[in-house]
């Protein structure tokens, strides 16, 4: 899709992608290049230029034997880097086999090598870096086999984690109850799974190859003369420091370089894997021109042409009209993708970046939305999403978190919010509200939460609530008593209610009017006691003869409808049900049907009803 | 086949509390319940997946169909290696276009991955996945819990029908008690670890014998009018 590789190049295009690209790059081309250059320079004797400082034929000066110190730093480039490789690789594959072996072994032997891996990443890499070193023999060989141990340890922890997560997962349930050997679930579905991120890994854990390497040589642990690679040669170099910095601070620089360059990319790498749908700003594009006709006076809140896109041609609501008056209840229903949770998170300032939301008219409680501090509108409005959990602070205890609304929005001293806090706890039915006001929301049950959150929005005076699903994760019991709570909460404060949701029975049952919606658009409005008997929209009929209740015929098949909703960005022309539709006939596909009084209090966009 | 005093225990908490229940061949059970009331630690122990005590009798290679379509496929399996699982190599070819077809799927899907499908389709490969393994039993967990009811009907239809024609035997777990009244032939309501009722579908629905299931059934939403 365009909108996801715009969003992979715009994590390509930062300057810090672009200076880790361009470093590594660099350090890939020196170490082809570097030896077959500057190899005989690095090597050529000199005794009549022994350690020299700076000059103009030996920038960064000479060593004891005249060499240049300047040629040696871009040979080295290519020893440290391929010692750096192997060392990465070694770690890896240590890792990723320590790691994945607790997924086939038995499982007490599994226990043994995941506590093995905790401690072993307890333990501090460098010690068991020097450690393996000293045990291998010095030289070369033990330096990069030191390294890759001391990798090793990350490695195996991060492919246990991404591993145990796999191997929790449904379809590796089902895979163990179709008899699939073990090994076979971890080469078939483990492995595949958890590649990408270990390959990331992989890029991120060169740099530190890198740099323990040279810490390896510099310690003199590492790679012995005549060979050289930077570590050596700050070794080297570093004797004469006070002297000369400059025959130190080169290999230092290179060592560095190639260590920031490593870490950046494997930084962008990451990033550009885990952005799949964020991505840049869009070019403002023109919203419909102001509403030229006077605001409804008896609205609370009225929505005129709501429009909301994102980059790359996706409009996931188009041109979307709502009233609202004081005290009544709207349900706005729909199926996945209809847009109706962009809706509410368009009139509640709450579209994610990069949406872009335009509209002709957008007034709550009398004022222009765009003219309301945040502080006004959080007063006036009020938002219960279907997680409770995203408006409550796992971290504080409710009674404070709803205190601080009233300390914030209304400028209430402590006690007087506390006591408030309390009181509207009470109010929307939670039990024993004093001590729940002292606990964590873990502490409380799932329906208890969202009593808490609509208390919380009845901490200011709202005029309006939008619920978006606030009960679609509930039990159906639970449901019950939180639309009746809602429906309280309208009756008594004259708020009016948003109630959004897929459930067009719940819908029916709760509101005062049903606003259906399909493919970004109102499709059909009416009164909820319509719906049985009175809905007119081909997608609306079809949509109650999906629902089983408890009186459908068990003998008959079950109506559904056939196909899926248009995705936003492929919403053609026409009626946008028409590829699902019974009735659909050329003009249909063509020509788009607008919102038609059909009746009272009804409004229908479809060619096939005759109003 | 038989549920015999199966309990489940996790640390010191007791999910399912010593439930015994009847799955006559070729009937649909339906399991209904509340969150936490152990309905689901039942599915998942019934297919082996989580350790109980108790027994499971005459169920043999038990199936499970879970909630989440999106979940339980493998992102990188395509729909052909997915269904063809638990099938020996050299049936593969010929299995997999007749598994698609039993739940009502172009054979050509099999080269596709679960991305590029709907909720629907992706719960009807989860389906044939399960009858590729030739279920003595199959355990379907809210299978329609996460479409939409546009597409709900076709799944449950497809449900009834492969009971119709293949005489499979079903554990059909919801906590919507129109979609299990639709698709069972009888009820088990769950609450608290145990079945409070088991009885025929419509004497569940119209003559409750349990206050509980009363208060279930007073909590349907439904349209007025
Ligand atoms: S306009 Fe045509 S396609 Fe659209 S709902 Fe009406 S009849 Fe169906």
């Amino acid at each position: 899709m365009r909108t996801d590789s715009d969003a992979r190049d715009s994590v390509w295009r930062s300057p810090s992608a672009i200076i880790g690209g361009v470093i590594v790059a660099l350090m890939a081309v020196l170490a082809v290049v570097g030896p077959l250059i500057w190899g005989a320079t690095a090597e050529r004797v000199d005794a009549a230029a022994i350690l020299q400082g700076s000059s103009a034929a030996h920038p960064l000066g000479t060593d004891n034997l005249g060499r240049d110190l300047l040629a040696r730093v871009l040979v080295a480039g290519r020893y440290s880097l391929s010692l750096a490789l192997v060392a990465t690789l070694i770690g890896a594959a240590l890792g990723i086999l320590l790691g994945a072996l607790p997924s086939v072994l038995p499982r007490r032997a599994a226990r043994f090598v995941t506590g093995a891996v905790h401690a072993l990443v307890a333990f501090p890499g460098l010690l068991l870096a020097m450690f393996t070193a000293v045990v291998a023999g010095l030289g070369a060989r033990g330096a990069v086999l030191g390294i890759g141990v001391a990798i090793a340890p990350g490695f195996a922890r991060l492919t246990q984690t991404l591993a145990a997560s796999v191997a929790g997962s449904d379809y590796v349930a089902a895979a163990r109850m179709l008899g699939v050997p073990r090994r076979r679930v971890l080469t078939r579905h483990i492995l595949p799974n958890i590649a990408e991120p270990l390959i990331l890994n992989l890029a991120q854990s060169l740099g530190g190859a890198l740099l323990g390497l040279a810490g390896m040589s510099f310690l003199g642990l590492g790679v012995q003369p005549p060979d050289f690679d930077w570590g050596r040669l700050l070794f080297d170099g570093f004797a004469r420091i006070y002297v000369d910095p400059e025959v130190a601070l080169g290999p230092a620089a290179a060592v560095a370089l190639a260590g920031i360059g490593f870490n950046l990319l494997g930084d962008t790498l990451a990033r550009a894997a885990a952005r799949s749908s964020a991505g840049r700003h869009q070019t403002d594009r023109p919203g419909p021109p102001p509403a030229e006709d006077e605001p409804d006076q008896d609205a609370v809140l009225e929505v005129r042409d709501l429009t909301v896109s994102f980059p790359g041609g996706s409009t996931p609501v188009r041109g979307l009209s709502l009233t609202l008056a004081p005290g009544e209840i709207v349900g706005l229903v729909g199926e996945s993708g209809s847009g109706k949770s962009l809706t509410a998170a368009a009139i509640g300032g709450l579209v994610p970046y990069p949406g872009a939301v335009t509209y002709a008219r957008l007034r709550l409680a009398g004022a222009d939305v765009a003219d309301l501090t945040d502080k006004e509108l959080g007063t006036a409005l009020a938002m219960v999403f279907q997680d409770p959990m995203a408006s409550l602070n796992p971290a504080l205890r409710v009674g404070g978190q709803l205190a601080e609304v009233a300390v914030v929005h209304q400028g209430a001293s402590r006690a007087d919010a506390r006591r408030r806090a309390v009181d509207r706890l009470g109010h929307v039915r939670l039990p024993d509200p004093e001590r729940h006001a002292g606990q964590h929301p873990h502490e409380l049950s799932g329906g208890m939460r969202q009593r808490a959150v609509i208390a919380m929005g009845l901490m200011g005076t709202p005029r309006v609530v939008i619920a978006d699903e606030p009960t679609t994760a509930l039990d159906v019991t639970v449901q019950r008593q939180i639309l009746r709570l809602l429906r309280e909460v309208v009756t008594e404060t004259g708020a009016a209610l948003l109630f959004i949701s897929h459930d067009i029975a719940v819908v029916g049952e709760l509101c005062d009017r049903v606003v259906v919606m399909y493919a970004g658009r109102v499709v059909e409005e009416l009164p909820a006691d319509r719906l049985a008997a009175g809905a007119a929209h081909p997608y609306t009929r079809a949509l109650i003869a999906s629902l089983p209740d408890l009186d459908t015929d068990r003998s008959r098949p079950l109506a559904g409808i056939p196909g899926t909703q248009p995705a936003p960005a492929r919403v053609g022309p026409g009626c946008a049900f028409a590829p699902r539709c019974v009735l659909a006939t050329a003009r249909c596909h063509g020509e788009r049907p607008e919102l038609v009084v059909h009746g009272p209090r009804q409004r229908v966009a479809c060619w096939e009803v005759t109003p | 086949m038989r549920i015999e005093r199966l309990t489940v225990r996790y640390g010191g908490f007791t999910a399912v509390d010593d439930v015994t229940l009847d799955l006559p061949d070729g009937h649909v059970v339906g399991l209904v319940g509340e969150s936490g009331s152990g309905k689901s630690s039942l599915a998942r122990a019934v297919s082996g997946l989580v350790p109980y005590t108790g027994r499971v009798v005459g169920a043999p290679r038990v199936q499970m169909v879970f909630q989440d379509p999106y979940a339980s496929l493998d992102p990188r399996m395509t729909v052909g290696e997915t269904v063809g699982e638990g099938i020996a190599k050299r049936r593969r070819a010929t299995e997999v276009p007749r598994l698609l077809g039993l739940v009502h799927l172009p054979a050509e899907l099999a080269g596709r991955y679960p991305r590029e499908l709907s909720g629907g389709q992706r719960q009807r490969v989860a389906i044939a996945r399960a009858l590729g393994g030739d279920p003595g039993l199959l355990v379907a967990d809210e299978i329609t819990g996460s479409l939409d009811v546009s597409v709900q009907g076709a799944v449950l239809n497809l449900v009834r029908g492969l009971r119709d024609e293949l005489g499979l035997s079903m554990l059909f777990i919801s906590h919507n008690l129109a979609v299990v009244r639709y698709v069972a032939d009888t009820i088990a309501v769950m609450h608290h670890g145990r079945v409070v009722e088991h009885g025929p579908a419509e004497q569940v629905v119209g003559e409750p014998a349990h206050d509980y299931t009363r208060a279930l059934l007073e909590a349907v939403p439904r349209l007025r009018g």
